[in-house]
């Protein structure tokens, strides 16, 4: 039945509408699709050649636990090649916490984030993180932000005091949105009133979170982790959150909305200007500082994306 | 099997629509650079063909419209009335007898004008021969320019209303300078060639009398006593008239009993330089439709339209209308701005877990799953 679950999965993972979605776009796509489609799927799943017997829960199940560990092995696939090749961890040295040997400190860090995968909530939080690192979108922004003296980086820059380059300031970010989804490790605390899929905690709930961070990853600075747990607290209830953890809310949230396959219609302008255009006006909302929003719209608008 | 059959027959109408275009260019073409007269019937056969070919074709479509008690829909709305006046007034009043009177051959010349009644119907209804830019309709029909259908209705109504009114300004010209006798580059030749008999004396019959006129007008070909049936004087042999001269090059004037032929070339050159300028006026007319304003309609009403649809209809499309900053004071980019600014916020705003719940897989994309079993 096992195999049956996981053939079935992997048709529809092959399925080419979800060509060009990230592994964990996909697994939320196919979620979707059998909640939706649980009426008219259950004839033919518990046909005799599929479940025979089997009430649409446990087909349900079946279905999720080869999906999840199909996925699983994509993501943890991504993220190996991600640690290998893409990012290094020398901006860690520019804060004063010490940390341990390197290879050491990535290979716990890989570790946590295998818990963050294996944890339902912060599994699905960790699509839009994930998706996000897979449109390089800290790269080819911080491109174009380093390229002139906007509002961004002298936030960066004069107000975080980052005295580090470039490309230490796009590991330090990629970092702190992988580390974002940590917060749902444990039971998260919402604002009162608050917008069910903005997703954002209350500041004191989010310190408590990066103490018991800190006691998880000693190896990782308190900037880091603040940076990755503060990108899930309003701007608008703190505003001195840091840049970094800023960028990481903006760049994780575009991504969870973010279809690889839409295709962009004459008359319309990119998925990404569309995106910082309607965060712009929804920023109380979803807690975006709004001039981080304004820039990012400007410069994806100037470079059509 | 049926959508195959008619899709081949689409194609192969669209390629005759081409092909009768430039048919139509190089008959022009033909006269002004006095292409011999062979090629031309080739091309007039060619015309003919084409004209049988659009005739048959309005005929199956109206008939089959018939059939389908359509006939009304077919003939003004689905621009039947083109296909009509592109191919039977044609076919019988241009090609048909054109080709008539081609088919009488090369003794025509020399039969001393014995086809002029049927030549002179010809003339009378060349007139007809401007409704061939009315083709080019059809063509526009099947281009798929723009996607929308707004766009494509749009373009069509004003592509027929352009090139119509040229076309039908172009025969009513036609008809009041007939009426009113206004000259043309024939009528113009006529009264001079008419003036020029006037002063001639029939009674002279020495040859040297002959070769003055001959070199007074260089468009008089042959001088034919019509009594003895003789050729007084000619220009060029019986081969080259074959091979230079069709039925509507020359023209026979009569004077006591000499018959004087005279060249109309040059006069029909000129009026095929001006049917030129319309048919090009016309072709103009619709690349500058097609290729201009097409473009400009499809960006300032029919796209954002689109966009807007599609924002509306589908959770996940949360695109922003591009505004073009020339255009942003029209209406519908107004509306676009609302849309963009207040619009999308409200609809993400108004996004709850349950509502992100759809998916880009569907049922019918899932194919056949019994290669599952």
């Amino acid at each position: 039945m096992d195999q049956k679950a996981s053939q079935f999965v992997r048709h529809l993972l092959a399925n080419p509408s979800l060509k060009a979605y990230a592994p964990l776009q996909k697994e939320e796509q196919i979620i979707s699709f059998l909640r939706i489609n649980a009426g008219r799927l259950y004839p033919t799943l518990s046909s005799p050649d599929f479940f025979p017997g089997q009430s649409w829960n446990q087909i349900y199940k079946l279905l999720m636990q080869a999906l999840y560990a199909s996925t699983s092995e994509s993501v943890v696939s991504g993220l190996k090649e991600f640690f290998a090749r893409t990012i290094n961890f020398h901006f860690l040295s520019f804060f004063p916490r010490p940390t341990g040997r390197s290879d050491d400190r990535e290979t716990r860090l890989f570790s946590f984030m295998m818990k963050l995968i294996a944890h339902p909530l912060a599994r699905k939080a960790l699509t839009g993180p994930y998706s996000a690192i897979q449109l390089h979108l800290a790269h080819r922004y911080l491109d174009r932000i380093y390229d002139g003296r906007g509002y961004i980086r002298f936030e960066l820059e004069k107000v975080q005091k980052l005295a580090m380059s470039q490309e230490e300031v796009k590991n330090l970010i990629r970092t702190s949105i992988l580390l974002r989804p940590a917060v749902f490790l444990f039971q998260v605390a919402r604002l009162p009133g608050q917008h069910e899929v903005a997703g954002l905690i209350p500041f004191q709930f989010a310190q408590k979170v990066i103490q018991a961070l800190e006691k998880e990853l000693p190896f990782l600075p308190a900037e880091l982790l603040e940076s990755a747990v503060y990108s899930n607290v309003s701007f608008d209830e703190r505003n001195d959150i840091p840049a970094t953890a800023r960028l990481s809310a903006l760049f994780s949230m575009l991504a969870c909305d973010f279809h690889p396959g839409l295709k962009i219609d004459r008359g319309a302008v990119g998925q990404e200007r569309s995106w910082f255009g309607i965060a712009r006006r929804n920023h109380r909302l979803f807690g975006y500082d709004v001039k981080m929003t304004d820039e990012l719209y400007r410069l994806a608008a100037e470079n059509g994306w | 099997m049926k959508e195959e059959k008619r899709g081949a027959l689409d194609t192969f109408l669209t390629v005759a629509i081409f092909l009768v275009l430039i048919q139509t260019f190089f008959e022009e073409i033909a006269l002004i650079a006095y292409w011999p007269a062979q090629v031309r019937g080739y091309l007039a056969c060619a015309g003919f063909a084409f004209d049988l070919l659009f005739t048959i074709e309005f005929l199956v479509r109206w008939f089959t419209a018939l059939g389908r008690k359509e006939g009304g829909d077919y003939f003004f709305r689905r621009r039947g009335w083109v296909d009509f006046l592109a191919a039977l007034p044609l076919l019988l009043f241009d090609s048909g007898p054109r080709v008539y009177v081609l088919s009488l051959g090369g003794s025509l010349f020399l039969a001393g004008g014995g086809a002029l009644n049927m030549l002179k119907a010809v003339k009378a209804i060349r007139l007809a021969r401007v409704l061939r830019f009315l083709r080019v309709l059809k063509l526009f029909r099947n281009i798929k320019y723009v996607d929308s259908s707004m766009a494509q209705r749009h373009l069509t109504r004003l592509s027929t209303l352009a090139v119509s009114t040229v076309v039908f300004a172009a025969l009513v010209y036609g008809f009041f300078v007939s009426v009113l006798h206004i000259p043309t580059p024939t009528g113009v030749a006529e009264a001079e060639q008419n003036r020029f008999l006037d002063a001639v004396d029939e009674n002279v019959k020495a040859e040297r009398y002959f070769k003055d006129l001959f070199s007074m007008r260089g468009d008089l070909l042959l001088v034919r006593d019509t009594d003895k049936d003789l050729t007084l004087y000619t220009r060029f042999n019986n081969d080259y008239y074959r091979r230079h001269f069709d039925a509507e090059d020359y023209r026979v004037a009569e004077k006591g009993s000499h018959a004087f032929f005279f060249d109309l070339r040059d006069a029909r050159a000129a009026s095929a330089a001006q049917q030129l300028l319309v048919f090009s006026i016309v072709i103009l007319l619709l690349i500058a439709l097609l290729f201009l304003y097409g473009p400009h309609f499809a960006v300032t009403v029919t796209d954002p339209v689109h966009v807007m649809r599609r924002g509306y209809e589908e959770p996940d499309y949360n695109l922003e209308v591009r505004i073009p900053s020339r255009y942003s004071g029209d209406d519908l980019f107004i509306l676009s701005r609302l849309y963009n600014e207040n619009y999308l916020p409200m609809k993400i705003r108004e996004r709850t877990p349950e509502s992100r719940e759809h998916s880009a897989l569907t049922l019918e994309s899932l194919g056949d799953l019994n290669g599952l079993k």
